[in-house]
């Protein structure tokens, strides 16, 4: 007891004389849906009031150090360490260089949110989309950029890895799967706060061009490899902003394949995604905006032939080929009635056309939700930024 | 027992307050008022609000600027 107790009074000596203070900031952002009115076609019309978006992000810096936490109060808080968006250091000692290390985004698409409603990107959809790229987060990741905008570029790399791993059997490395009624249902997952190598490794590198304080444009790269699949996941991503007093304009192009295993959720043997998303803002007066936003997304989806023989829920599908067209049109008003808080009128259409083994207008698709529906939405949303 | 609760409140007392000494500054430094701006954002409450997916990239890079 002797010993810990002068232990602990070194250790606080220590501590306390390296102690300092950082430099905190809070910031957030908050989208109350007022009144929504969705319209999908077969299905009753309905009214959604509520949270849209609701997100925090604490700044720490000191000196060449910093820390940021985000957390997504919004999203689904049930899961082991879902709270924390983001949560990650960076370290800028190194002139024009930036280290980051921990959990978040992994800089790869050009993001934008639409007029009425998030990017097809981030799951802003009324029918449901196909895409199997959406924004890379909450993943664990190592990065480091170089440049600035004076220099007229930033370029940075990522080494990531996702947060949730297939537990595998030590005798022969097999993934361990769940069982439901007597059929395989799934896979059995750990939510880890570092990925293995051994399991799994993702690479990405954005490089963002700066020709003058209006235009920017990026060139991205995803490449991602679970070792129990033979086949990777990669993408390549072109975008352009341009921004003024007078305008905002945004655009996006991805093209993507994604592989994953026979029982994952979101399955497929092989998926070819092409998304496209131009958008602008107009500013009328100070306080006036007007906005336009249109995506498309066109993806070839090849399912796993499974097994009939094999103890699983899957037995019906036989290698399919979904094929889907889906596209929105927003339009809408903004009212900054505030410095900090704007007020949201728009209206959007949306379509998805899916084709299976290439027989068109089927109501049913297994795997897919909406296959051949439209739907429209009138929303009027407040959104704080504080 | 007792001794035990007794060296905890003294661990604790001291560990109070030679934090609270280690963090104490000049408030005649000539830079604290710009470092406590900084800090609370307020030379930076002007980032751009315009769209969701930027805007905390805005806040972070501003205040980084503010820090360089």
């Amino acid at each position: 007891m002797k010993k810990l107790s002068w232990l602990l009074v070194c250790s606080l000596g220590l501590f306390t004389s390296k102690a300092h203070a950082f430099d905190t900031s809070l910031r957030g952002f908050i989208a109350l849906d007022a009144l929504n009115f969705e319209k999908i076609s077969g299905e009753k019309a309905s009214s959604v009031m509520g949270i849209g978006v609701l997100d925090l992000k604490v700044f720490a810096q000191k000196d060449d150090m910093g820390v940021a936490i985000k957390m997504d109060l919004d999203g689904k808080l049930d899961k082991r360490y879902n709270i924390f968006e983001e949560a990650y250091v960076t370290y800028r000692g190194i002139p024009d260089t930036k280290l980051m290390l921990g959990k978040g985004v992994v800089r790869f698409q050009n993001l934008h949110w639409g007029a009425v409603v998030n990017s097809y990107q981030d799951g802003g959809t009324v029918i449901s989309t196909e895409n199997s790229f959406r924004k890379f987060s909450r993943k664990a990741f190592m990065a480091a950029s170089y440049g600035s905008e004076k220099m007229g570029f930033i370029n940075q790399v990522t080494v990531w890895g996702d947060s949730s791993e297939i537990n595998t059997s030590s005798s022969d490395g097999s993934p361990e799967t769940t069982m439901s009624s007597g059929k395989i249902s799934g896979y059995k997952t750990s939510d880890v706060t570092a990925f293995d190598t051994k399991k799994q490794i993702g690479f990405a590198n954005k490089l963002d061009l700066f020709f003058n304080k209006h235009l920017k444009m990026n060139l991205s790269g995803i490449y991602y490899k679970n070792r129990l699949i033979t086949r990777p996941t990669y993408g390549v991503d072109v975008g352009l902003n341009y921004e003024s007093d007078k305008m905002e304009i945004w655009m996006d192009a991805l093209w993507g394949v994604t592989s994953k295993l026979p029982y994952e959720s979101f399955t497929t043997y092989k998926k070819y995604e092409y998304f496209m998303q131009l958008g602008m803002e107009y500013f009328l007066t100070e306080k006036w905006s007007v906005l336009s936003n249109n995506e498309y997304l066109l993806v070839n989806d090849q399912q796993y032939t499974y097994d009939a023989t094999a103890s699983d829920n899957f037995t019906k599908v036989s290698g399919n080929l979904n094929r889907s067209h889906t596209y929105k049109i927003e339009l809408a008003a903004k009212y900054k009635f505030h410095e900090s808080a704007f007020v949201t009128l728009g209206a959007l259409y949306e379509n998805k056309r899916t084709t299976s083994n290439g027989v068109k207008d089927l109501d049913y698709i297994r795997n897919v939700y909406n296959p051949n529906t439209e739907a429209y939405k009138l929303l009027s949303s407040v959104s704080f930024w504080f | 027992m007792k001794k035990t609760y007794l060296q905890i409140t003294l661990f604790s007392a001291l560990a109070t307050l030679m934090v609270s000494c280690s963090h104490q500054n000049s408030h005649t430094d000539e830079n604290f008022q710009y470092h406590r701006d900084v800090a609370s954002g307020k030379n930076c409450e002007n980032v751009r609000n315009a769209e969701y997916h930027s805007y905390f990239d805005s806040v972070e890079k501003c205040l980084e600027n503010q820090k360089d």
